[in-house]
């Protein structure tokens, strides 16, 4: 089986994990404010918060890695899920439009979702907490009328 | 044939939704844990509970009082206030500035809110911490923002006196002392004690040290004095 060549590959953005971020970042803050004032922090508080931080670094990563949307020069792919994996693979012929969704929090940082639906009323393809998802958009119209063009190009032959 | 709405049964299923809000409650939940855990561990293990102090209370414990040799200590916390007299020369650290102390007069040191270590033995006292507030021979010196100040010494601080105000709390006193301890609320049995080996147990109360003796005024959960004559343990 040939490897799929993506023009196109993304994953969830690390800013849609911001606020665990800014939990670690507290987390690590408070440590680090008693130990500069010189208190003594006993054996618990420690080996919970490095614990707590290790949880939350690992889940943000695992749960980062395990969704990813890619483009081809045909079609759009879909792999949710690690060990699960669950891949969906859609025809551009298939695509009817594309809508983005960024709410007030979202716009910030710049990321947000990509809400991809398809003709004959399937179930759409939400591409989730992506960065600046306007320019994936933008990428992403553009490959597929590039595609249309090579295959009327190809068609008028 | 028309479907009828109501014969319609919904299998409970949690929807996505739900189950994002559940894990993000989660760990939130979590999150204020360890931050709960973090500051009520770090800012009551000086002594107020950890489970050792809430047993420290005058009818669950053993009234003490004593003048015994003085051990080293080791102490590392926060302490309300603490008085040192001095007439050795000395030079004390505050933030960026120096403060001679000279030996011709009783100097005296009051720190405000201290937290660091201290260190006491026989030579003097070496002090790493900071502090809200400090007293050098009655003249008042704080920080104009209200901040610590840092304080340290070059050398060992020599004492004639050092008196922690407030009540302290120590986990275990162990040395090999000589002198008189007095255990008991009325009528206070004495106790001599001549090179013998005392394990006092979580103490709570007053600690002053003066001429090299130990005065502790306190209550504390076990007393064990091992020596050649005798083979005391006192416990509540």
């Amino acid at each position: 089986m040939q490897k799929r060549k993506f023009l196109l590959k993304v994953r969830r953005s690390r800013k849609s994990y911001f606020i665990i971020y800014l939990m670690i970042l507290a987390v690590t803050g408070t440590l680090f404010y008693f130990k500069k004032i010189g208190l003594n922090i006993p054996t618990f508080a420690w080996v919970v918060s490095v614990l707590f931080i290790f949880f939350l670094i690992k889940f943000t990563e695992v749960h980062r890695m395990k969704d990813w949307w890619g483009v081809t020069d045909s079609a759009l792919v879909q792999s949710l899920g690690l060990l699960n994996k669950n891949v969906r693979e859609v025809g551009f012929s298939s695509i009817s439009d594309m809508d983005i969704s960024k709410p007030f929090f979202k716009r910030f940082l710049n990321y947000g979702d990509v809400n991809i639906r398809l003709f004959l009323n399937e179930t759409s393809i939400k591409v989730k907490d992506i960065s600046n998802p306007e320019q994936f958009v933008e990428d992403f119209q553009l490959i597929i009328s590039q595609s249309r063009k090579n295959k009327n190009g190809f068609g008028q032959k | 044939m028309d479907l009828d709405k109501n014969n319609l049964k919904y299998y409970g299923q949690t929807s996505k939704k739900k189950r994002k809000l559940n894990k993000k409650t989660l760990l939130f939940l979590g999150f204020l844990f360890v931050i709960g855990a973090i500051i009520f561990t770090t800012l009551y293990s000086n002594g107020v509970i950890t489970g050792n102090v809430a047993s420290i209370n005058s009818n669950n414990s053993i009234k003490i009082s004593s003048e015994l040799t003085s051990p080293d200590f080791n102490l590392k916390g926060e302490y309300p206030e603490i008085k040192i007299s001095s007439n050795s020369k000395t030079t004390i650290y505050l933030g960026d500035k120096s403060f001679f102390l000279d030996e011709t007069r009783e100097n005296q040191i009051i720190l405000k809110e201290f937290s660091g270590k201290i260190e006491i033995d026989g030579d003097g006292i070496l002090l790493d911490g900071k502090v809200s507030d400090v007293n050098l021979n009655y003249l008042p010196i704080t920080d104009k923002n209200n901040k610590k100040i840092k304080i340290s010494s070059d050398s060992k601080i020599p004492y004639s006196l050092i008196e922690f105000k407030e009540n302290l709390f120590l986990k275990e006193i162990n040395y090999i002392s000589s002198g008189t301890l007095s255990v008991g609320k009325q009528n206070p049995d004495k106790i001599t004690l001549n090179r013998d080996s005392l394990v006092v147990s979580n103490y709570l109360g007053k600690l002053k040290i003066s001429e090299g003796n130990l005065f502790l005024d306190g209550f504390a959960e076990n007393i064990k004095i091992n020596g050649d004559e005798k083979k005391i343990s006192i416990s509540k």
